[in-house]
């Protein structure tokens, strides 16, 4: 039998995505991050601390915390919430002690879109830019250090008022392949890039969510494998028209059947489960799916798990999320291979991380590994950060 | 098709303990009501259903697992909580020979899942039942992920849940043996070995112990039996280890063997029938072997290597090896009958160390039980024998194996034997002439030894470190007399603990165990040690073919200074002319970091002041001493206006104990009146925290305290919401919800779940 390693973390951090895949070597990747500083300690029972889970989650080289890649799949705020914060910014030679006090997680490598990042709306996205700049330049000046860790960046996409021409060898664009991770080659697990496209470079409804870095995780089992062991898609905020643009391409250069870019095992519901998804919002004007939307759900595998990465979905007219998206999707898995973050897992009112270990039978979701003891008492975070009431007589 | 099916409703009385985990399954499994099954006269099962999340494709490696696996919680009626329960699937047509971590079994009963490595007991005294229930499931997840073994290209051994008795071999030796196929004669695969079996075979006929030297080639075998029939003409029963031959089988099967055939042979029948499907002869291997005449003893060890299609883990061959003692008591004319006992023996490696040990010169007169003879009890032992102590009595339930060596008092020549029985076979040699002497060896676990022993002694020192050892003493009705203590190592071995109990057993054990960590806020050593502990890894350290043990890396010297310490204070304990009536907390520290530093310090105890709760809750409060009259003064200090606070302590669910260890006081953004109050929370958080990382997470917010100035002495309409919202908030760490009422006079504990 062969051990399983590869694994996926899917955060819940509410209306916002943070997502942690983890390679049978140990590599990880990190897909956006919503770091809420609420969520810290103890203090929210109703926010998992994910800034903890993360750090105990990844690697670190001289007790300094790191990732092997940061995707930022667009700059929204509820996607890049705590970058400034929580991930090391400048040149990897000056972390110091008072950084490593801080627990702050250099990312070996940086994927970034120039087009998704010339838009300004947060400082968490503004400061994800500056780092990328900083990175650019190095390679663009080719110097000595640029292919350190914490100096590696790749672009993902075209340009867009900048040019980037002369990094193109550090380029993948819609339709590549990318196996090398971190400047190591990987023969089980690769990346299939389906956007951002050329066209929204002209569009006049450019905007972020529709130049989201949408991408398809790919797993085997081992080098040989024929198949994949598990597909996995991760879609940033991509709206329907992102997608029916993703379907003709593929299928323009046949990669639907000579690369199996389309098919899914887990579908990360787009922008949190929006029914842009489907069709233009609001839903109440325009009721029904669009083809290509359901066309690509029906490149499922058997078993297939869609995991909406939002708040709670109930039935009322709230977008993100929608109950009439999540119907549609429920329509394609069935009830029980539909998942979200803020209900599925729970310990007692904290929602807990979906964790799916892939297996050569596909992926499959991790039981709460969470073993307590019978010797316990409170933390701050419990009953002692509650006020009491409490009296001789029932009035107070 | 299930097991359940042929079992009938339990009608007998079940055990509070065992009533309160059937809440704890339930709600588990979200069940409304779950049925108790009788399953034979010491036990009951409970069928329930585990949830298993299966891989899209089917469970990896094709094993017979569904989505819903019906399995069965057996409790031991008379032990539980100190036995754990284990769990049984409910199918007859469990995948068992497919899968690894189940126990062996007969085929007819139900596949037992080994979910723990080192004593399931030990592991479940400092868990719950919700715990307990986790790692089933994720057993369960580990199969159908084929993530069972740790390493997925090694093969995991057979778990043998009980053997009667050891075979002791360097694997490797045997394991070239057969990898490159060395017959004693061609047509059978088979090798005839040159060992020792250690004491008398001749009375017993089960937990033997042999040891397998190395085989012996055709030509070597009249001068191997040659020696062997001198030692036994000259009358051969005196050593401690006399010499055998045994017998080491595989098959001439080609195919490697990658089923787990849980069920092993109990007879002379099914061993033959289990090696001829082998394709083994081992009837012809018998009749080489008395032909050979080398049945000197009344059994014949034999070794069967069974073929994986991996590399066992933790060894460095393809070979696992089944080890068998087969009873010739019943051969006659060269035929064995088929219901000739075979017993199943666990496989240890030799270990070889040179004696040490240095000898002191006291004389020490009481009477002392000890519970745990490893390696800190069994050096405080023989200090007491060799000073002269000859009333000891030694508790322990398990057997020496070999890496034990690495720091117990006693030698190789014990490996395999009963710890409790060896040391006091060791110390009755030492006063081999003396009729006076009065040692005594109870080898098994501390639950089974009668009550009544215990009057025979006047101390019992607990060296066992063992939270389950602990609960059982905590909840013990002990003789009047009998002085209790503890002692323990902590903190990678350079901390010491030593509790004495103090007089009628107040302060008790776990008063003194529970004040050490709570001490942590204020002593510099504890404090590191808790810190420390927070953090720690155990370490897994590999021993024989099964599951691996977790083991505190600490060297014999260090556990030998400990011991020194422990020794001499106990007998200077034992030796003043007055018992001391305060408990005793001591603490010694040795650095041994370069140049060692040694220090020391010492606590006297008062007696803990005791509360039993709320009629029905079965909760005890026990707080240290002062805690009530600091209470009392807080509401007297408030006059008519209500004032309160948090509790500071820990909640045992084993025992159902609150130990309360000190309090908080109203903070600044409190609120009273003479009718209520408002507890606030500025600082109160950050103060909780302080505590719980200091102890290690062990101490820290325990319950809420207010004053009833009118001296009402229940809980009001208000304390009740309160204490129901509490109680929402506290099962999620969990903790019991304590409600504490402070009157102009006395304390009024409630608690709730």
């Amino acid at each position: 039998m062969a051990v399983v390693k590869n694994s996926i973390k899917v955060y819940p951090v509410g209306n916002g995505d943070q997502t942690l895949i983890t390679l049978s070597d140990e590599t990880t990747l990190l897909v956006d991050c919503n770091i809420r500083e609420g969520c810290k300690g103890d203090d929210n029972k109703e926010m998992y601390d994910v800034h903890k889970d993360l750090l105990s989650s990844i690697k670190r080289r001289n007790k300094i915390p790191f990732v092997d890649v940061f995707i930022l799949t667009h700059g929204d705020q509820d996607h890049c919430r705590g970058f400034k914060a929580n991930f090391y910014q400048g040149d990897p030679k000056n972390y110091g002690e008072k950084h490593l006090k801080e627990e702050l997680i250099i990312m070996d490598t940086m994927w970034f879109s120039p087009m998704i990042a010339e838009q300004y709306t947060n400082d968490d996205e503004d400061a994800h830019q500056c780092e990328a700049e900083r990175r650019l330049k190095m390679h663009r000046e080719k110097h000595a250090e640029k292919d350190n860790p914490g100096n590696r960046i790749k672009i993902i996409g075209y340009d867009s008022n900048k040019d980037y021409k002369d990094l193109n060898h550090l380029r993948a664009v819609p339709g590549d392949i990318v196996s090398r991770f971190n400047d190591k080659d990987h023969d089980t697990f690769s990346i299939f890039i389906h956007a951002p496209f050329k066209i929204h470079l002209d569009s006049n409804e450019k905007d972020k969510n529709s130049a989201s870095i949408v991408f398809q995780a790919r797993f085997k089992e081992s080098s040989t494998s024929k198949d994949f062991s598990c597909l996995v898609f991760f879609t940033g905020d991509s709206d329907y028209t992102t997608w029916e643009t993703i379907l003709k391409r593929t299928k323009r250069f046949k990669n639907d059947v000579n690369k199996k870019a389309l098919n899914w095992d887990i579908f990360i519901a787009p922008h949190h489960c929006s029914w842009t998804f489907f069709n233009q919002h609001p839903q109440e004007d325009n009721p029904e799916p669009v083809a290509t939307s359901l066309e690509a759900l029906s490149f499922k595998n058997k078993g297939a798990k869609v995991v909406a990465s939002s708040k709670k979905i109930k039935n009322n007219t709230d977008n993100p999320p929608h109950h009439k998206a999540k119907a549609e999707y429920v329509k394609v898995v069935g009830e029980s291979n539909f998942l979200n973050t803020s209900t599925n897992d729970m310990d007692g009112d904290t929602p807990q991380p979906i964790i799916f270990v892939l297996t050569p039978n596909g992926p499959t979701k991790s039981p709460n590994s969470k073993i307590g003891g019978a010797l316990t008492s409170g933390g701050g975070g419990g009953a002692a950060s509650t006020f009491i009431k409490q009296g001789s007589q029932n009035v107070f | 098709m299930y097991f359940s099916d042929d079992l009938k409703m339990f009608g007998g009385e079940i055990p509070p303990s065992i009533l309160a985990a059937i809440q704890n399954i339930k709600a588990y499994f979200n069940m409304a009501d779950v049925r108790v099954l009788s399953y034979d006269e010491n036990s009951v099962v409970l069928p329930v259903i585990f949830k298993v999340s299966i891989p899209p494709k089917g469970v990896v490696g094709g094993i017979d697992i569904s989505g819903e696996e019906p399995v069965l919680i057996k409790f031991l009626l008379e032990y539980y909580p100190n036995v754990m329960p284990s769990i049984l699937s409910d199918r007859k047509n469990f995948p068992k020979r497919e899968l690894p971590h189940l126990y062996s079994t007969a085929s007819n009963a139900p596949a037992k899942l080994c979910l723990v490595r080192n004593s399931p007991n030990e592991w479940f005294a400092n868990k719950t039942i919700k715990d307990f229930l986790l790692v089933g499931e994720q057993w369960f997840f580990k199969a159908v992920t084929g993530t069972l073994v740790d390493d997925g290209d090694e093969f995991d051994p057979i778990r043998l849940e009980s053997y009667g008795g050891f075979n002791i071999y360097k694997y490797q030796t045997l394991e070239e043996v057969v990898r490159l196929d060395q017959r004693y004669v061609n047509e059978l695969p088979m090798a005839i070995c040159l060992g020792c079996v250690y004491k008398s075979d001749l009375a017993i006929d089960d937990s033997l112990t042999y040891k397998t030297i190395s085989a012996i080639p055709f030509i070597g075998l009249p001068s191997a039996l040659s020696v062997t029939k001198e030692y036994y003409s000259k009358g051969g029963v005196r050593g401690i280890a006399h010499p055998n031959f045994s017998l080491l089988l595989w098959s001439p099967i080609e195919t490697a063997d990658g089923s787990y055939d849980t069920q092993l042979p109990e007879n002379w029948g099914q061993f033959k029938e289990m090696l001829s499907l082998a394709g083994v002869d081992v009837k012809k291997a018998l009749k080489i072997y008395l032909d050979s005449k080398l049945d000197f003893r009344t059994h014949l060890p034999i070794i069967y290597a069974v073929h994986r299609p991996k590399k066992m883990v933790g060894y460095g061959g393809n070979y696992e090896f089944f080890n068998f003692s087969i009873s010739l008591s019943e051969l006659k004319g060269g035929i064995l009958p088929d219901h000739a006992k075979v017993a199943s023996l666990s496989h240890i490696e030799p270990f070889s160390k040179e004696l040490a040990g240095k000898l002191t010169n006291e004389c020490r007169d009481a009477k002392t039980i000890f519970i745990g003879a490893g390696s800190l009890g069994s050096k405080i032992i023989i200090h007491d024998a060799r000073c002269g102590k000859l009333t000891i009595g030694a508790v322990d339930g398990d057997k020496i194996l070999q890496h034990n060596i690495v720091r117990h008092a006693l030698y190789q020549n014990r490996v395999g034997q009963n710890k409790a029985d060896a040391i006091i076979a060791e110390i009755s040699d030492f006063y081999h002439l003396d009729t006076t002497k009065n040692f005594k060896a109870y080898p098994h676990d501390l639950i089974l030894v009668d009550k009544e022993e215990l009057e025979k002694y006047n101390w019992l020192v607990d060296t066992t470190a063992s939270f389950d050892v602990l609960n059982y003493l905590t909840l013990l009705s002990a003789p009047n007399d009998l002085k209790i203590s503890r002692c323990e190592l902590a903190d990678e071995g350079t901390l010491g603990l030593l509790y004495i109990e103090g007089e009628s057993r107040n302060p008790r054990i776990d008063d003194l165990v529970n004040l050490a960590y709570f001490k942590a806020t204020a002593n510099y050593d504890l404090q590191q040690w808790r810190l420390g502990d927070a953090k720690r890894e155990i370490t897994n350290v590999d021993v024989g073919l099964g599951c691996s043990s977790t083991t505190t890396v600490v060297s014999d010297d260090v556990i030998s200074f400990h011991a020194s310490v422990f020794s001499k204070l106990l007998a200077n304990e034992a030796n003043k002319a007055e018992i001391r009536k305060k408990g005793f907390l001591y603490i010694s520290k040795f650095d041994t970091e370069e140049i060692p530093v040694l220090r020391s310090a010492d606590y006297d105890v008062d007696a803990f002041e005791i509360y039993e709760c709320n009629a029905g809750s079965g909760w005890q409060i026990r707080m240290v001493s002062g805690v009530t009259k600091a209470l009392l003064k807080q509401c007297a200090k408030k006059g008519k206006r209500e004032t309160g606070g948090v509790l500071v302590g820990v909640a045992n669910y084993k025992t159902r104990i609150i130990h309360v260890f000190d309090f908080i006081t109203e903070t600044q953004d409190s609120k009273g009146t003479p009718s209520t109050f408002l507890r606030g929370i500025k600082g109160l958080p950050e103060a909780i925290d302080d505590i719980k990382l200091v102890t290690g997470g062990i101490i820290g917010y325990i319950g809420e305290w207010h004053t009833h100035p009118m001296d009402l002495e229940h809980l009001s309409g208000t304390d009740k919401d309160t204490v129901e919202k509490l109680v929402a908030i506290n099962n999620n760490i969990p903790i019991p919800t304590l409600a504490l009422i402070v009157t102009t006079t006395k304390l009024l504990p409630f608690v709730f779940e």
